[in-house]
C-alpha cells in the first residue's frame, strides 16, 4: 500500500473496506476530493448558520454562535 | 484505467460523484473496483464527512430540549435554512427520537424535501422506519417532481414494508418509481418496493418506462435484480400486456452492445415472452 492508501484508511476508519485494492493515484486523488468536500460543507454550514442566526435578536447572536461554535 | 462496466456500478459512482461534488467522469474509473466496493467507498466518505460536523451538531442537540416541538415547528421553517436543518436534524432526530415523529408531522411538505438531501444516512436508517407514510408521501411527491431520485433512494433504503406498501399507493408517476428504484442499492429493499406494486400497475408501469431508453435500462436494472420468483411473475405479467412502441424499444435494447450482458439478458427474455404470448394468442 502506498502512503497515500494508508493515509484514506486512517481518514475513513472503515475496516470492511479494502482500499489496498486502489492504486496510489486513485488514494491520493480520493483524499484531495474528500478534503475539499469536507472544507466545502464547513465554509457552506457555518456560513447557512451564520445566516440562521442573523435571525435572533443581535444580543443573543454572539452567545448563540459560541453554543454552536464552540 | 477501464470504465464503468455495469449499471449498477455506474448508478454508485453517480452517487459518489454527488457527495464530493465532483464531476462524474473524474471518479467513473473507479467503477473498475465494483459497485459493493463503490457503495461502501461512498458511505464510509459519507459517515467521515458528517462526523467531522458531530461536534456542532450534538452542541445543537443539547439545545433542543428547551424548545417545545410547537414552537421549533413554527420558526425553525422561516428561520433555519434546510442545510443546517438537514444535517442537524440527524442528531436530533437520533438524539431525541421520541420526538421526532411529532415534529415532522408538523413541518411542512417543501421544507422536509428541503432538508432531506442534506440529512446523514445513518439518521436515515433511524428515522424512515418510524415514520408512517402520511409524513413522508407529501414530501416524497416533491423530492420526484424535483427530480431527486437518490435521495428518495436513499429513504427507500430503510422503508419497512408498511412503508413501501404505502408510498406505492400513493405514487402515481411510475416513470419516478423506476428511476428511484434503479438507485436503490439493498437488493432486499427493492424486492420490497416492487412488491408492493399491484399486479394490475406492473403493465401500465413498464410501457410507460419503456419510453425513454435511461428509464428503460433502469428498468431492466431493477428487474435483473429481483428474486427468481418474484421476477418470472412480473416478466409474465407485463408481456402479456406491452403495447407496440414498448416492444420496439425492448428489441431495440436487446441488441445494443453497449448494454450490460445481464440487461440485454433480461430484454430478451421478455420478448420471448412477448412472443410467446402472441403466438397463444
Amino acid at each position: 500500500m502506498t502512503e497515500a492508501n494508508l493515509m484514506l484508511a486512517m481518514v475513513l476508519k472503515a475496516d470492511h473496506l479494502d482500499v489496498a485494492q486502489l492504486s496510489g493515484q486513485e488514494a491520493d486523488e480520493l483524499l484531495d476530493a474528500i478534503n475539499r468536500a469536507s472544507t466545502e460543507r464547513e465554509e457552506l454550514l457555518k456560513a447557512s448558520i451564520d445566516q440562521t442566526l442573523l435571525h435572533l435578536p443581535r444580543l443573543l447572536r454572539g452567545p448563540a454562535r459560541k453554543i454552536v461554535f464552540g | 484505467m477501464s470504465e464503468v462496466t455495469d449499471f449498477r456500478t455506474e448508478t454508485q459512482v453517480k452517487a459518489l460523484s454527488l457527495l464530493l461534488g465532483v464531476d462524474e467522469t473524474l471518479i467513473a474509473p473507479l467503477g473498475r473496483h465494483g459497485a459493493e466496493f463503490v457503495h461502501d467507498l461512498r458511505l464510509a466518505i459519507s459517515d467521515h464527512l458528517f462526523d467531522e460536523q458531530t461536534h456542532m451538531f450534538d452542541r445543537i442537540s443539547k439545545l433542543a430540549p428547551l424548545a417545545p416541538n410547537a414552537l421549533v415547528a413554527k420558526i425553525v421553517p422561516t428561520v433555519v435554512t434546510p442545510l443546517v436543518a438537514g444535517r442537524a436534524s440527524g442528531a436530533l432526530g437520533v438524539d431525541h427520537q421520541g420526538r421526532i415523529q411529532d415534529l415532522l408531522g408538523r413541518m411542512s411538505p417543501e421544507y422536509m424535501a428541503d432538508c432531506a438531501p442534506y440529512l446523514d444516512p445513518r439518521a436515515m436508517a433511524e428515522i424512515a422506519p418510524k415514520l408512517d407514510a402520511s409524513q413522508l408521501l407529501p414530501a416524497a411527491l416533491i423530492l420526484l417532481a424535483k427530480h431527486d431520485y437518490v435521495t428518495a433512494a436513499g429513504f427507500v433504503e430503510f422503508a419497512t414494508e408498511s412503508l413501501a406498501n404505502q408510498l406505492v399507493d400513493g405514487i402515481d408517476d411510475y416513470r419516478a418509481v423506476v428511476l428511484t428504484g434503479a438507485l436503490v442499492y439493498s437488493d432486499a429493499a427493492l424486492e420490497l418496493v416492487i412488491q408492493a406494486i399491484p399486479d394490475a400497475r406492473y403493465q401500465a408501469l413498464f410501457n410507460e418506462a419503456f419510453v425513454e431508453s435511461d428509464v428503460a435500462i433502469s428498468a431492466l436494472s431493477i428487474v435483473s435484480r429481483l428474486s427468481p420468483a418474484l421476477r418470472d411473475h412480473l416478466l409474465d405479467l407485463v408481456a402479456a400486456g406491452l403495447d407496440q412502441p414498448a416492444i420496439e424499444m425492448l428489441r431495440d435494447l436487446s441488441i445494443q452492445l453497449s448494454l450490460d450482458t445481464e440487461l440485454r439478458d433480461i430484454a430478451s427474455k421478455l420478448l420471448s415472452r412477448v412472443s410467446l404470448t402472441t403466438s397463444t394468442a
